[in-house]
């Protein structure tokens, strides 16, 4: 690992501020910020180590866990994620397992225990695609590395990669289950950085990869992810992380759905849609929830859903599977969401 | 018969205490004064050009003691198991991206990674074969330009079975099934990394080789000439393994050649350890294998002949491919096995062995079985869907029996053991076979499949056998040494009980000092299901020759009596049944040392030679073989293609478990590997480079993917080993994944013949079959 | 050890590099199987060289480097961790337990125990981390079910069990009869 400066953060603020003192461009690949915060290090680490990531300064906010920003919030109003809550903690929550299952699910499906005891959920949103030219710096063809350079996935051994929200820059797959969720349930992010606070709807978190794929987000070099808020929708409840993978554990989903339902009597009333292992970012896929909204979740709804879920998917050499396995994978989902006891 | 009170008991491992309180050292947790760190420069290209290579900025380098290029080695630049045709460093060409193409020695880890992104090499790149297929083509480019084996082009060698007339009963034959079948590259997975340290040796002035590695003897007489030393001052040691599966017989050559070679040149201590994703790139894989097979039966399920073509993988160098001469090796076991663990009268079987731009295709449990065998147990359940007839029923009507002649023209004797009856019956009543599984009628569907299996025991070479040490200290414990690694398959626990149970003192009492060339007798390499037998009978020998030494001082100076009326127990000398007048073992031992009675004692054992003969494939290669049966009950989800694993159950005719715990262990651990080698495994190759080399995209099972894993450990003894016991490392591994596959076809009537059976390709074989059906 | 031999940094393959050996900088404090201890080290350095490297506790293992096999399982504050992918810097005012915290002064720990009995032992790489995987889940969850147990170590591979004997191991120490 290439040496780097060390600090230490206890609140939001104090870490914006050490982050700002480095000046940073706002147009450079999110991969190549020179400041980076450290919270489980899972993700970070690993890049760092594989020297695909270079900060120059590590910020570790791990001591802002002890403040309210590590906690987990349930009310009847909703719940309010501290982003350095840990994933088994939230994924072991009583309340969240219970009124947000969806959460749960996603977060117990990803990764192994010991990753889970570790990594906060803030970084987890953010981590990064599993690409393997991505991770290889040998290979010089990466857009989100080195922008311009090409993309060695385009004719390489794609089967994992993403069949939606594709550009010619990239087909790099979202790697993450709680994102999906937390789309699934209208969930806004809270944001803090030199600027002040602000907060987006999760979905408009990430960037697809269109002309810029080292853009991987919305957040403004040195912002920092505080929290997550979701409020209590009446499709919390009715809620499932349905993931399909090569193994059973400690693997990334080849297709995966995080659906939400409201149901009156046998109609779907309100329905909420993301897709996970078949798209570029967290998906969400309006045009199914559409499909569904206000009708009878019979085969033929099931199977539009499905339809105009992969409407507009491009399929390359090894990963055409992937659309007839999302389809399936969704329409299981909606199924076994809507054949829940709440 | 003797009572056994230690053979056939679940001792505690020699080792469990160690490892369980982290207390064992491996490789990687030895430090020696003034170590230098290695690192390898491997090949940017799998094939190619070596066009100019400069060092000279790495060499100017702070901490940097030396850098090594082809030009600079001390001695032979080729080492390998069978043939010395692997470079230490690649010098004109590399082959495979394990290629060394520069080695770098320096004073921490951080420098010798500076020091080889300093070196620059300027390549020509060539075409790089992943298809022995494609290679084995007349107007291929010659990986190797001269090869001291090769026999054609790319076509490292062809061999050969012929027996009775094949072409006569395929035509007289009711039915014939021709399938291809093809089978991937697997790692060995072994958590432990490759590693080696190398040090001047002091007293001989040659280089001590501190290596993971399965096979010490081997490795000092491939590596001399590397080193430009006589073998005998060369010594290898290898302290307790992580694991090994056949990999570590050549990846350890590897590891030591390089630290070898920059310990003399420094002349200081050299510790070299491959990264995760190095061992992935550099180190031995199974063979792929594309497998021909057609098979003639009557009616009745007879099978009356097989032909088989199998084009083996064999990656960039021999390992342990096999040649004509010498004739061992992978290649020739996918001709010994070409007709599974049935009695076929007519038999033809040709098995191409073809360089690639792979990683050299080498050991790795079951030698060539589980490729040939995977498709004999798919084409025996097609024969059977074929005849309406059950699986099972048609293995048991073509089982190899008492009296039956093999395709290699041996005949089997139930002396040897000859247990897969009984294996068969095992384990159908467990998985309850005969009832009928309820498929399912949703999208998850349930099936049970059926496997089968044959494996000698041992090495089939002309040299095969082993020497053991043993010696009686005079308090009374015994030591034994062998030179067999001790890599989790628990051989020294085997050895300590053989040992106790045959001279008489307590298994506590009996201490096993393992692979160290400089203390351990050759025992041979730790391969080939043979340690237990082999190893275990030049233990018992030795023991025996002890014991017959002792009693006849006891005899004689003690007790007044004939030494055949008097025994050995926990320990204690006595005259048999008579154990209230009993002198301790410590107290003959003492006084047979003051009387010129030799108590440092070599037992060897040698089998029966092996036999075959390389034109015709016959012979008789083994001694004695293992046996057994695998069935699984399966969930196949439709839609997703997932596959899940609800039962395993297998039975293995082991001839005598020696430690039952340990024999269970060896069981688990080879249905589990067969899980993975059907479902899960395997190497993405693109060009020669592999494209997953971590834990996380090279999938191996975890806790989640495996059912508890059911064992039935089945005796029929074989007359020649210890205590009645035949091999059982490898054999567990063999019908898992056909079995599997069976359990597919049970399942949804889908039959696929390539593995590993992932989700997307299960999916892609539904989806044929869906189209073929309209 | 000498502090030039850093031998247990292990990027991946990476061709282009410039590094230098970072100044031990950093002293951390924190409590070590149960003893109060500091250590000077390097911002880069990883617990898992601090332990195997600097203190000699070489019962954690390090087989992938990348979090995905589990032999460098550490507990830190009673929760399961990856000893690869944390900084030393991240364990500041915390308690690590390690393999060699385990076993009392004359006992062993009694999943050492069951490890031993049931035969769940083989090669013996992945056993330190499988034990800490297994004591940090059943000093939450002391009566886990099968399926408790499977998910706690299903992130530690074992490549010569097939984990069988591994659960019966500590199955038996759940419910072992007091």
């Amino acid at each position: 690992m290439r040496p780097f400066h060390y600090e230490r953060a206890a609140t939001p603020a104090a870490a914006v501020k050490m982050a700002g003192t480095t000046p940073m461009s706002p147009d450079q690949p999110s991969v190549a910020t020179p400041v980076q915060y450290l919270a489980g290090g899972t993700n970070l680490l690993d890049m760092m180590k594989i020297d695909v990531m270079r900060p120059d300064r590590v910020v570790d906010i791990n001591a802002i866990a002890e403040t309210r920003h590590g906690g987990i919030e349930v009310s009847d109003d909703g719940m309010w994620l501290g982003a350095l809550a840990r994933m088994a903690e939230v994924a072991e929550h009583a309340d969240v397992k219970h009124r947000f299952p969806v959460i749960a699910q996603s977060l117990t499906l990803a990764a192994s225990q010991q990753l889970r005891n570790m990594a906060s959920i803030g970084g987890n949103v953010l981590q990064r695609t599993r690409c393997p030219y991505y991770r290889d710096t040998s290979y010089a063809e990466c857009n989100k590395r080195d922008p311009g350079s090409g993309c060695a996935a385009l004719g390489g051994f794609n089967r994992m990669h993403a069949v939606l929200g594709t550009s010619k820059a990239c087909i790099a797959t979202y790697p993450g289950d709680f994102a999906q969720a937390l789309i699934a349930l209208d969930a806004r992010v809270e944001i803090t950085g030199a600027h002040g606070h602000r907060s987006m709807a999760f979905a408009e978190l990430h960037r697809r990869p269109d002309d810029e794929p080292h853009m991987e987000t919305r957040l403004a070099p040195g912002e920092l992810i505080t929290a997550f808020t979701i409020a209590a929708l009446p499709w919390a409840r009715r809620s499932k992380y349905l993931k399909i993978r090569d193994r059973e554990s400690y693997e990334f989903a080849l297709a995966s759905a995080a659906v939400a339902l409201d149901m009156d009597g046998d109609i779907v009333r309100e329905a909420r849609i993301a897709l996970g292992g078949v798209a570029t970012v967290p998906w969400r896929a309006s045009a199914a929830e559409h499909e569904i909204q206000g009708k009878r979740l019979d085969e033929r709804a099931l199977a539009a859903a499905a339809e105009a879920a992969f409407a507009d998917a491009r399929v390359f050499e090894h990963n055409a599977f992937k659309i007839a396995l999302g389809k399936r994978t969704l329409t299981r989902a909606l199924r076994e969401t809507a054949a829940m006891e709440t | 018969m003797e009572k056994l009170d230690i053979v056939g008991q679940s001792k505690q491992r020699v080792d469990a205490l160690v490892k369980v309180t982290g207390q064992a050292k491996y490789s990687a947790d030895l430090r020696r004064p003034d170590m230098l760190i290695a690192k390898a420069l491997f090949a940017k290209y799998p094939h190619a050009i070596i066009k100019s290579i400069d060092v000279s900025k790495a060499e100017k380098l702070d901490g940097v003691a030396a850098v090594m290029t082809a030009k600079d080695l001390p001695g032979r630049n080729g080492y390998g198991i069978l043939v010395p045709d692997k470079p230490v460093i690649a010098e004109r060409k590399t082959k495979y991206e394990g290629d060394p193409v520069a080695i770098v020695a320096a004073v921490n880890l951080d420098t010798a990674e500076k020091a080889i992104a300093l070196i620059e090499v300027v390549y020509e790149p060539l075409h790089a074969y992943d298809d022995p297929r494609e290679a084995m083509k007349d107007d291929a480019v010659k990986i190797h330009e001269q090869h001291p084996a090769a026999e054609k082009g790319n076509i490292l060698c062809v061999l050969k079975l012929d027996r009775g007339d094949v072409d006569k009963a395929f035509a007289e034959a009711d039915i014939v099934i021709e399938n291809d079948y093809e089978t991937p590259m697997v790692d060995h997975a072994y958590l432990e990394p490759d590693i080696a340290i190398a040090e001047l040796d002091s007293t001989t002035g040659g280089l001590i080789l501190t290596s993971a590695g399965q096979a010490v003897y081997a490795t000092k007489r491939c590596l001399a000439p590397v080193f430009g030393l006589p073998q005998s001052k060369v010594r290898v040691v290898a302290p307790v393994i992580g694991g090994g599966f056949g990999g570590k017989e050549d990846s350890t050559l590897d590891v030591c050649a390089v630290a070898g070679v920059l310990a003399l040149k420094t002349r200081r201590p050299v510790y070299f350890e491959l990264t995760r994703a190095e061992v992935f790139r550099t180190t031995g894989k199974r063979h792929a294998s594309y497998i021909k097979h057609r098979l003639a039966a009557n009616r009745d399920g007879k099978i009356v002949a097989i032909d088989v073509q199998t084009i083996l993988d064999k990656g960039a160098y021999v390992s342990m491919g096999g040649t004509k001469a010498p004739l061992h090796g992978v290649t020739m076991r996918t001709l010994v096995y070409a007709g599974g663990t049935y009695a076929i009268p007519n038999a033809r079987a040709r098995a191409y062995s073809v360089f690639t731009n792979h990683p050299y295709s080498c050991a790795f449990r079951g030698f060539g079985a589980p490729q040939v065998q995977f498709a004999v147990e798919c084409q025996i359940d097609e024969l059977a869907h074929r005849i309406g007839m059950d699986p099972v029923a048609v293995r048991t009507l073509n089982m190899l029996k008492d009296g039956d002649m093999t395709i290699t023209g041996q005949i089997m004797k139930e002396s040897r053991g000859l247990g897969l009856g009984e294996c068969i019956q095992k384990v159908t009543q467990r998985i309850k076979w005969d009832q009928p599984i309820d498929h399912g009628k949703g999208p998850v569907r349930r099936g049970k499949g059926f496997g089968a299996f044959i494996y000698g025991t041992g090495i089939p070479l002309a040299f095969e056998g082993s020497s053991a040490f043993a010696n009686l200290e005079l308090d009374g414990t015994l030591n034994v040494a062998v030179s067999s690694t001790e890599m989790g398959q628990g051989i020294a626990t085997t050895v300590a009980q053989l040992a106790a149970q045959t001279f008489g003192v307590k298994y506590e009492s009996v201490d096993v000092v393992f692979s160290d060339t400089g203390r351990s007798p050759d025992s041979g390499p730790t391969v080939g299901s043979r340690s237990a037998v082999m190893v275990g009978n030049a233990v018992a020998e030795a023991c025996r020759q002890l014991r017959s030494r002792l009693l006849e001082v006891a005899g004689k100076q003690f007790f007044q009596a004939d030494p055949s009326t008097l025994t050995i127990k926990d320990g204690l000398v006595y005259v048999e049944g008579r154990p209230e007048n009993a002198e301790k073992v410590a107290t003959i031992a003492a006084r047979a040392f003051v009387s010129q009675v030799p108590l440092s004692v070599i037992g060897t054992w040698f089998p029966p030679q092996p036999t075959f003969n390389s034109a015709d494939g016959q012979g008789e290669p083994y001694h004695a073989y293992g046996f057994g049966a695998h069935a699984v009950e399966i969930e196949v989800d439709t839609e997703t293609g997932v596959i899940n694993v609800l039962r395993s159950v297998l039975a293995c005719d082991v001839g005598k478990a020696i430690n039952p715990a340990i024999v269970e262990g060896q069981m688990e651990g080879g249905a589990a590997q067969a899980v993975g080698y059907g479902l899960m495994e395997e190497p993405i190759m693109a060009a020669g480079v592999m494209q997953n080399t971590g834990f996380h995209n090279y999938m191996i099972p975890t806790t989640k993917d495996l059912p508890d894993l059911e064992s039935v450990i089945v005796e029929h003894s074989n007359e020649l080993g210890p205590y009645g016991a035949k091999g059982i490392g490898e054999p567990p591994l063999i019908a898992g994944a056909p079995a599997i596959r069976n359990a597919i076809y049970d399942a949804i009537g889908v039959k696929i013949n390539i593995i590993p059976l992932t989700p997307r390709r299960v999916l892609e074989a539904i989806r044929q079959q869906a189209g073929q059906a309209r | 050890m000498t502090s030039d031999v850093q031998l247990a940094t292990r990027p991946a393959d990476v061709s282009a590099r410039d590094r230098v050996d970072a100044a031990k900088n950093l002293v951390v404090s924190f409590v070590l199987n149960g003893k109060p201890l500091s250590v000077a080290v390097a911002p880069t350095e990883l617990l898992a060289d601090t332990l195997r490297e600097g203190l000699g506790l070489t019962g954690t293992k390090v087989a992938c480097g990348t979090g995905d096999c589990g032999t460098c399982t550490a507990i830190l504050d009673g929760e399961a961790v990856r000893s690869c992918l944390m900084l030393t810097a991240m364990v500041a005012g915390k308690t690590v337990e390690t393999i060699e915290g385990l076993a009392g002064e004359s006992d062993i720990h009694p999943i050492q125990q069951a490890f031993i009995d049931t035969g769940a032992v083989q090669c013996g790489y992945c056993t330190p981390g499988m034990i800490l995987a297994a004591k940090a889940l059943l000093d939450e969850n002391p009566k886990p079910s099968a399926d408790d147990i499977k998910e706690a170590i299903s992130g530690n591979l074992c490549r010569c069990t097939g984990y069988t004997k591994i659960i019966e191991a500590i199955d038996k120490v759940a419910n072992a009869v007091a």
